[in-house]
């Protein structure tokens, strides 16, 4: 994205919803990544018939999960997105930072504070540095791309914990979640380019980000290594689930938790298992409601909305006719969450753990005043135990995914952590 | 479902391009389509082996009571200039004299309030009282027009083993015995449109409820996806996507050809998202409205992005302008076209899956969707006796061709 200091008050907002979770997880080591390049050829997503050889897969395990929901029994996939969608996917450009309305003595005061050598000190406070808002009163500096890379560890968060109090640094706030360092010697990228990916990282909260993204290209060899990156830097594990005929153990239990899918009937579900004794469980797809069914660990395309994001996909849950007004208008996403944030509200009630099979699970940003109230960054649909269904961000390369919702909340690296909550749909 | 809207106006208009067709496909029995015996528990396909799971599975709660609200009346639509038109129709039709003076009196005739031809409430004592000749006879005659779904699409009783399942679940004997006596025979099973009859005759919702839901109990497959014995990656993700024409799967595909366990995945995960949503499953809407067209729509859903389902001319030119005849071997995302030896009643298809297996609504009258054989979808329906299946195939994005004014 170009951007100049005058349009930074109009940075996409949706990119801070977007790319909120474009980040790699932390469930998944960079290990099966690499394990993954190694094991299967690398083919072209559009290559033909050919007699490419199989190599054996990876022996995954499945896990079990007993509750009032009967017994999961989970497998963890990895999702790629589309090469398709990760070549339109663009990184944001992060070598401008606004500081809002602080003042010039404030941010050099800040500055001195930031541990930053006396060169990179004197290219930050140089004027010719200085950008200042057209419209509205907005400082800001733009720097070199050596400077960026420079900076140590320590700094950058430091100095982007402040950066990510502004909306137009929607990247400083929301940066990319990468696998630990220690996996990025088996990424199958070049080098230098690691090298900078290293450079580039800092851990927030113990969670290691990556908020400079854009600098990365410059590394890339070429177009398909640039594929790898956005791959690694956006993959998606999710699971596939069955529902395992010990369910039948606890019927009554099983039929109502999964009774408020009012489109197929639990009984009737829990009837296939039981008559059908050689059968050891049911796909959680049979369980869903017509919309997640429909769009269960599949990446948006020519039959979902584009734009399809976290809100159109935890509030449509239970919907028979999917209602658009979570999708973002004309590209603003934040008219979105305040759509969102207006339903939550009306529609809903706060409820505490544990949660039901549909209830909507939002992700604020900390209590703030009255000035910065708390603003609504996701949701996701609970589903049984401590899984989630969430589409984490706006994008065709973030698939509608599985997850813990541990793991989805590590995802929001955001300064000072984020807050949970649970809504019920009122009667 | 949205594609109800006007389904019931086209009788057969989207699919007669399939029948336009007719003449030219190479249309094969079942047996020599597939060399694959009925009795084996498996499909070895491009994308892998298929394992058939073997479940029992009855009708939704749901679509039994829409069932039960949609037909415990009988009406006919007869779409004919007048009554008199019909009745020399019906001199052609093996009637005794009496049956078609009580059936077609003219106080039981109504012109319909939506369309043209006519309405008909046939008086029960009438019905009740045919003989199963008569009943193959008239009922096969009323089937032409699509809003007679009790005789197009009636319960079938395939064996003798559902009146056992019926007896064993609480069902009286004298409702048994009566259900029995109003059945008509085809090929090896007996099929029952006077549903009305019974819901007049034994007006306790609770045994109609009982007696809908075991009647549409059927054993059928399920069928798991083995990906460890796909030969090569690139031949499964083609075969799953129609050569790359429909790559929604792709994602999930690869990821599971990395990561699978022995016992395979189960194939809906895979499928398109009106299957998934389908699967097991009737919607409501679907008991009382006719599924020709839908029985289209869906299929076509496999081999491409699904298209409008409201606007059914729009689907008609498309699906006529994209589909074409294709012979054997059939692959992943193939529409199969029913066509009749003697004259189309039905238009109705199925998606192809692999091996001997499609996916379809189970055609008769509480019939989910769901993976079938194809042969069991032969054996299921008094219209489709003496059938064959002839294959359709996507060839690639087309906009239809603009509308010829005269």
């Amino acid at each position: 994205m170009q951007l100049s200091i005058s349009a930074l008050p109009f940075v996409l907002y949706q990119w801070r919803l977007t790319r909120k979770l474009l980040g790699g997880f932390l469930l998944v080591s960079a290990c099966q990544v690499t394990t993954v390049s190694s094991t299967q050829p690398n083919i072209p997503l559009t290559a033909p018939l050919g007699a490419t050889s199989r190599a054996a897969p990876k022996s995954i395990e499945w896990e079990y999960r007993t509750g009032p929901w009967g017994t999961l029994r989970l497998r963890e996939i990895n999702l790629k997105a589309p090469a398709a969608a990760l070549e339109r996917l663009q990184f944001t450009e992060t070598r401008m930072w606004s500081f809002g309305s602080m003042s010039w003595p404030k941010i050099q005061a800040f500055l001195l504070e930031a541990n930053l050598s006396e060169s990179q000190l004197a290219e930050l406070v140089h004027p010719d540095r200085r950008l200042i808002g057209k419209d509205t009163l907005i400082n800001g500096i733009e720097l070199s791309s050596d400077l960026l890379l420079s900076l140590s560890p320590q700094s950058r968060l430091y100095i982007y914990n402040l950066l990510a109090q502004f909306p137009e640094n929607s990247d400083h706030a929301l940066p990319f979640v990468l696998p630990d360092q220690a996996g990025d010697e088996q990424l199958d990228l070049n080098p230098a380019l690691r090298e900078a990916l290293i450079k580039l990282s800092y851990y927030r909260s113990g969670i290691r980000c990556l908020t400079d993204a854009k600098l990365l290209v410059p590394f890339v060899t070429d177009a398909d290594e640039l594929i790898r990156l956005k791959r690694f830097l956006v993959h998606s594990p999710s699971y596939t689930i069955e529902i395992t005929r010990e369910s039948l153990l606890q019927p009554e239990e099983f039929t109502r938790y999964w009774s408020r899918n009012q489109g197929k009937s639990s009984r009737n579900l829990l009837r296939i298992l039981a008559d059908s004794p050689d059968l050891a469980g049911l796909d959680l797809v049979h369980f869903l409601p017509p919309v997640p069914q429909g769009i269960l660990n599949r990446f948006p395309d020519q039959e979902l909305p584009p734009s399809i994001n976290c809100f159109w996909t935890a509030f449509n849950f239970f919907s028979r006719n999917p209602d658009h007004q979570f999708l973002p208008l004309y590209d603003v996403a934040d008219q979105a969450a305040h759509r969102a944030l207006k339903t939550l509200e009306t529609r809903f009630f706060l409820t505490e753990a544990p949660y039901e099979f549909g209830d909507v699970i939002a992700f604020f940003t900390p209590q703030g005043d009255e000035r910065n109230p708390p603003e609504l960054l996701h949701t996701a649909s609970f589903i049984a135990d401590d899984i989630v269904m969430t589409k984490n961000g706006a994008g065709d390369f973030k698939p509608i995914a599985l997850m813990p919702l541990d793991h989805v909340v590590s995802l929001y690296a955001y300064p000072g952590g984020i807050e949970v909550r649970g809504y019920r749909q009122r009667p | 479902m949205t594609f109800h809207r006007g389904i019931s106006q086209i009788h057969g208009r989207t699919l007669n391009y399939f029948l336009r067709w007719a003449g030219l496909l190479v249309v094969s029995s079942v047996s020599a389509l597939f060399a694959q015996s009925p009795d084996e528990d498996f499909a070895d396909t491009p994308g892998g082996v298929l394992e058939y799971q073997v479940i029992s599975l009855s009708a939704p709660d749901a679509a039994i009571e829409a069932y039960l609200k949609a037909f415990s009346v009988r009406k006919w639509s007869i779409v004919m200039k007048s009554r008199g038109a019909f009745l020399g129709y019906a001199m052609g039709l093996e009637l005794r004299a009496a049956s078609r003076e009580a059936l077609f009196n003219p106080k039981y005739w109504a012109p319909a309030s939506d369309g043209p031809g006519f309405i008909v409430t046939p008086p029960t004592a009438a019905l009740g009282a045919l003989l199963p000749a008569e009943r193959r006879e008239l009922y096969h005659a009323l089937a032409r027009w699509s809003g007679n779904k009790p005789e197009l699409w009636p319960l079938v009783f395939a064996h003798e083993s559902v009146w056992h399942r019926l007896a064993a679940a609480g069902i009286p004997p004298p409702f048994l015995e009566r259900a029995r006596a109003l059945c008509y025979p085809f090929g090896g099973g007996q099929a029952l449109s006077d549903f009305s009859v019974l819901a007049e005759e034994f007006p306790d919702p609770e045994i109609l409820r009982r007696f809908l839901e075991v009647q549409s109990t059927v054993t059928t497959v399920l069928p798991r996806l083995k990906l460890r014995t796909a030969k090569s990656i690139s031949e499964t993700l083609a075969y799953w996507t129609s050569n790359h024409k429909n790559p929604f799967a792709q994602p999930m595909l690869e990821a599971l050809l990395e990561s699978e366990t022995s016992d395979g995945v189960e194939l809906i995960s895979i499928m398109p998202s009106s299957a998934r949503r389908l699967s097991f499953d009737i919607e409501p809407d679907d008991v009382s409205h006719e599924i020709q067209s839908a029985s289209y729509i869906i299929s076509s859903n496999f081999a491409t992005t699904p298209k409008n389902l409201q606007d059914l001319d729009a689907f008609d030119d498309w699906f006529g302008t994209n589909f074409k005849p294709v012979e054997t071997p059939y692959r992943y995302g193939d529409v199969l076209a029913l066509k009749q030896p003697t004259g189309q009643i039905i238009n109705y298809a199925c998606a192809f899956v692999g091996g001997d297996l499609v996916f379809a609504r189970d055609p008769v009258g509480l019939g989910l969707w769901r993976f079938m054989r194809l042969k069991e979808v032969i054996d299921r329906n008094p219209h489709f006796i003496g059938g064959a299946f002839a294959g359709l195939r996507y060839q690639g994005l087309k906009a239809a061709p603009p509308p010829q004014r005269n």
